[in-house]
């Protein structure tokens, strides 16, 4: 699979009676930074919380860096259902971040960060500290440290999840409408940090609103239309002569609001 | 004409006091292994197990469905028939008000639970948190700081109710006072200090559930 980070195979998931995909097929390579578009409900959320196992896929298959998620081969060849530990290994190799920040309030923002690494990497609570300390200087917010999440502004709680999504050294980002909580004066410096990553090479697969970063950011635009992949596109591509119609008429809707 | 004597009082301050001792002890005790029992019952009335589910239910409701006077009554002379063992009136007295209380914790500890957003796991969940991990670390330690103010309200409340355990013969602070009125034959002033003991005993512990609620608060 050597360069392909995530591959998704036939992806189906409903909720009830509500099919919310229905056939995704879809490559990541490494480094990619990927930003799925489309209307609400039509499935961007569903699946990237299916990438991490937040959500359990009813049918298909998805690869993590070649590894089959939510299953495992028994002695005998046969696949069968993944143990927990291995579900909660995936994802602590996968970064995810909320519209809702998900901040733990009880904590400050140190111990939002440092709290995977001596809980899941098990690290001395000293060598989490530095880890800790290292990405939230990146995030600008080194000066908070010992704050209580009470007393950020929205920006600054969501750059400190980013903080603590990249602490645990990931393979991959998820943001998940990482910028739609956010006043618009404060969606700025969340993106600055979300295109600092995606200089660095990590793999981002980014549910947005936000069409100038995919403009600017992304490498690959996908238009997800009534849980189907309606377009896979370069971004120069899908926002100057858009392939299906209905990113057309999709994209006319959402740019004139803006 | 009833005729004040508060002067006897200063001989039956110290059996007074005594009784006093007794009542923290009985509730303190009862009220600590009453929060054991309703962690345990709201876990399981939480859990995804359906005999766990079940079981924990059935507890929630016994408990809290039974007089606090029946129960005292049933376990004082139920239990040694049914385990052949002997049990002294303290013993049976703190089971009794901590398994009924147990009951009303679990719900308070439910209440607590059910209040923190599902975001809160969702997160602790996507850097690998386990269920158990999740629930210790970033969901109990919430709720628990949700359920001070009722908890307190409990205690309270149960401080007055352990008062019942007069009946089966635990020394607290009501039955050294009804020893003391039946050789004195002082109702009113004997009482009366009971009754203000018992205040000032609640009033103490409202006051101190109050002060560890802001000390331990969430920032808000």
């Amino acid at each position: 699979m050597g360069n392909c980070m995530i591959k998704i195979v036939d992806l189906h998931k409903s909720f009830g009676d509500l099919k919310v995909l229905k056939g995704i097929n879809l490559e990541v390579e490494k480094g990619a930074v990927v930003c799925i578009i489309g209307a609400s409900g039509s499935g961007k959320s569903t699946l990237l919380r299916c990438i991490n196992y937040l959500e359990k896929p009813d049918k298909g298959k998805i690869y993590i860096d070649g590894e089959l998620i939510g299953y495992r081969q028994t002695k005998g060849g046969r696949l069968t259902k993944a143990r927990p530990k291995d579900i909660y290994r995936l994802r602590s190799e996968i970064g995810m971040v909320f519209q809702l920040f998900n901040l733990w309030p009880h904590k400050t923002v140190l111990g939002n960060v440092t709290e995977g690494l001596i809980i899941v990497r098990k690290k001395k609570k000293a060598e989490a500290i530095l880890i800790a300390e290292k990405y939230l200087e990146l995030v600008g917010l080194i000066d908070k440290r010992n704050q209580y999440p009470a007393k950020l502004s929205g920006g600054q709680l969501q750059r400190v999840a980013i903080a603590r999504a990249l602490a645990m050294n990931p393979k991959i980002m998820l943001f998940d409408e990482a910028t739609s909580a956010l006043d618009p004066e404060l969606v700025g410096e969340v993106l600055e940090v979300m295109e600092k990553l995606a200089q660095e090479g990590m793999t981002m697969v980014v549910v947005t609103h936000e069409m100038s970063f995919a403009k600017h950011v992304a490498h690959r635009v996908i238009f997800l239309d009534e849980g189907l992949i309606a377009e896979d596109s370069l971004p120069e591509t899908i926002f100057s002569k858009p392939k299906n119609p209905r990113t057309e008429i999709f994209l006319s809707r959402v740019l004139q609001n803006t | 004409m009833y005729v004040f004597h508060p002067e006897i009082l200063k001989e039956y301050i110290w059996p007074l006091l005594a009784g006093l001792k007794m009542t923290v002890i009985v509730s303190v005790l009862s009220m600590f292994l009453g929060m054991i029992a309703g962690l345990i019952a709201c876990l399981m009335k939480i859990s995804p197990n359906v005999f766990l589910r079940v079981s924990g239910t059935i507890y929630i409701e016994i408990a809290r469905g039974i007089p606090n006077l029946v129960a005292i009554f049933w376990l004082y002379y139920s239990l040694p028939i049914i385990t052949g063992i002997a049990f002294s009136a303290f013993t049976s007295g703190v089971a009794a008000l901590s398994l009924k209380y147990g009951g009303y914790i679990a719900e308070i500890y439910r209440a607590g639970i059910e209040a923190i957003k599902i975001g809160q796991k969702e997160a602790a969940y996507s850097i690998g948190f386990s269920k158990l991990q999740t629930m210790s670390r970033i969901v109990i330690p919430q709720a628990f700081r949700i359920a001070i103010p009722p908890l307190g309200n409990v205690f309270v409340g149960l401080l007055q109710n352990s008062a019942l355990l007069s009946v089966i013969g635990v020394a607290d602070l009501m039955r050294n006072a009804e020893l003391a009125v039946s050789e004195t034959w002082r109702p009113f002033e004997i009482y009366t200090a009971a009754a203000v003991l018992y205040l000032t005993l609640t009033i103490f512990f409202a006051r101190s559930a109050g002060y560890y609620e802001k000390r331990i608060a969430i920032v808000r």
